[in-house]
C-alpha cells in the first residue's frame, strides 16, 4: 500500500463518518425542539428513501454499467412474490426467503 | 420515537434478553446474508483489481467506512490511484454517500437520550440497511435500544466478515449462489410494504420510487459512467418535490 493509498482510504472513512454524524453536529443545541420542517422531511423522506433504495437496489443487481435485462426480468416475479407474501403473512423472513428463491431458481434454472 | 408502522414485526418482543436477541438476529438475518455475500463479493474484487492488496486491507478499511457504495467504488480508484488527488478523493466520497446525512435526522430525538459511546456507536452504524431496520422498528425503551444495539452489531460483522474473507479466498470461489443478492432487493420491498400500509406514507415512497428510477434510467441513457451517482441527483429532486408539496398548514411535522 502507498502512502496516497493509505490516505485515499482514510479520507474516505472520515467522509462517511462525517456525513453519518452529520444532523447530529448540526442540531446539537436543539434538545427541546426539532423545527417542524425537519420532522417533515425527516417523516416523508423515510418512505421516499426506502423506495428509492427498492429502485436503486434493483439497479444496482442487474449492474446498470452494464444492464442486464433477463435479470430485470426474473426480477418483476420475484419482487411481486415478495409484496404479496408480505402483504399478507406479514413475517419478513418469509417474505424475503421466498422472494429470493424465486428469483434464484429463475435466473440459475430457467434463463 | 413514534413510527408509523403497523404490523412491521409481529415476532414476540415479552423483554427478556434472549428474545430481543432472537428478534434481533431474525431481523438482521437478510441483512447479515446479504453482507456476508456482498461483502466477500467486495473483498474479492479488491485482491483481484488492486495490485499487492491482501485481506488486512479489507480488515482496515471496512470497520470505518462500513458502507458497500463507497468501498466499491473505492476500488477502482485505488486501483488507479495515481489519477485520484486527495482532492478528488474527498469530493467522490462526499457525492457518493451523501445519502448518509439524512439518516440521522428519524433518530435525533432517541439517541440523544443515549449516552455517548452508544449514541457514536449507532451513529456510525447507519447503513443503507441497518438504518432501514432501524426506522421500521416500533419497539420502545430499553427493548428498542438493545434491539438497534445488536441488529447493528450483527450488521457490523457480517459487513466485516464478509470482506475479510473474500479477500482472504480471492479468485478462487465456487459458489453456486448466483442471484442470492437479490435478498437485499427484497429487503427493502418488505419494508416499503410495511411502511406503504399507512396512506401519508404512499405519496412520498411513489415519489422517491419514480425520482430514483427517472434518474437511473436518465443517466443510463445518456452518461453511464455517472450512473453510480444518480442517488444523489434522485434525493434532491425527492427533496425538492416533497417540499413543494408540503402541506399548506405546515405546524404538522408531527402528524402522526
Amino acid at each position: 500500500m502507498t502512502l496516497h493509498q493509505f490516505l485515499m482510504i482514510v479520507v474516505m472513512c472520515a467522509c462517511i463518518i462525517f456525513l453519518r454524524a452529520f444532523p447530529f453536529i448540526v442540531f446539537q443545541d436543539m434538545t427541546k425542539k426539532t423545527p417542524p420542517l425537519l420532522l417533515y422531511l425527516g417523516r416523508v423522506l423515510t418512505a421516499a428513501a426506502i423506495a428509492m433504495l427498492v429502485v436503486y437496489s434493483i439497479a444496482s443487481v442487474c449492474d446498470f454499467k452494464n444492464p442486464d435485462y433477463m435479470r430485470l426480468f426474473w426480477m418483476t416475479p420475484a419482487i411481486l412474490v415478495t409484496i404479496l407474501l408480505q402483504w399478507f403473512i406479514k413475517n419478513s423472513l418469509i417474505s424475503i426467503v421466498g422472494g429470493t428463491a424465486v428469483y434464484m431458481i429463475c435466473i440459475q434454472l430457467i434463463a | 420515537m413514534e413510527q408509523n408502522l403497523s404490523e412491521a414485526d409481529t415476532t414476540a418482543c415479552n423483554g427478556k434478553a434472549s428474545s430481543v436477541l432472537r428478534d434481533a438476529f431474525l431481523a438482521a438475518m437478510p441483512v447479515i446474508l446479504g453482507y456476508l455475500t456482498m461483502g466477500t463479493a467486495f473483498g474479492v474484487l479488491l485482491v483481484q483489481q488492486v495490485p499487492n492488496s491482501n485481506a488486512l486491507w479489507a480488515l482496515g478499511f471496512s470497520p470505518f467506512a462500513l458502507s458497500g457504495s463507497m468501498q466499491f467504488a473505492s476500488v477502482e480508484m485505488l486501483k488507479n490511484a495515481s489519477m485520484y488527488s486527495l482532492f478528488m478523493t474527498l469530493v467522490l466520497a462526499l457525492l457518493i454517500n451523501i445519502r448518509y446525512c439524512v439518516y440521522g435526522l428519524p433518530f435525533l430525538r432517541l439517541f440523544r437520550c443515549y449516552p455517548w459511546y452508544l449514541r457514536y456507536y449507532l451513529i456510525f452504524n447507519l447503513t443503507d440497511e441497518t438504518y432501514a431496520i432501524e426506522v421500521s422498528s416500533k419497539r420502545h425503551g430499553k427493548q428498542q435500544r438493545n434491539f438497534f444495539i445488536l441488529v447493528s452489531t450483527f450488521d457490523y460483522l457480517s459487513w466485516i466478515g464478509g470482506t475479510v474473507l473474500g479477500a482472504l479466498i480471492g479468485s478462487h470461489l465456487p459458489f453456486p449462489t448466483d442471484g442470492i443478492d437479490f435478498a437485499m432487493v427484497a429487503l427493502f420491498v418488505v419494508i416499503l410494504v410495511d411502511l406503504c400500509r399507512e396512506k401519508a406514507n404512499r405519496f412520498p415512497a411513489l415519489v422517491g420510487a419514480l425520482s430514483t428510477a427517472l434518474v437511473i434510467a436518465l443517466a443510463m441513457l445518456l452518461c453511464p459512467q455517472f450512473a453510480n451517482k444518480s442517488l444523489l441527483v434522485a434525493m434532491m429532486l425527492m427533496t425538492a418535490i416533497l417540499l413543494a408539496k408540503r402541506p399548506k398548514d405546515a405546524k404538522g411535522g408531527d402528524a402522526q
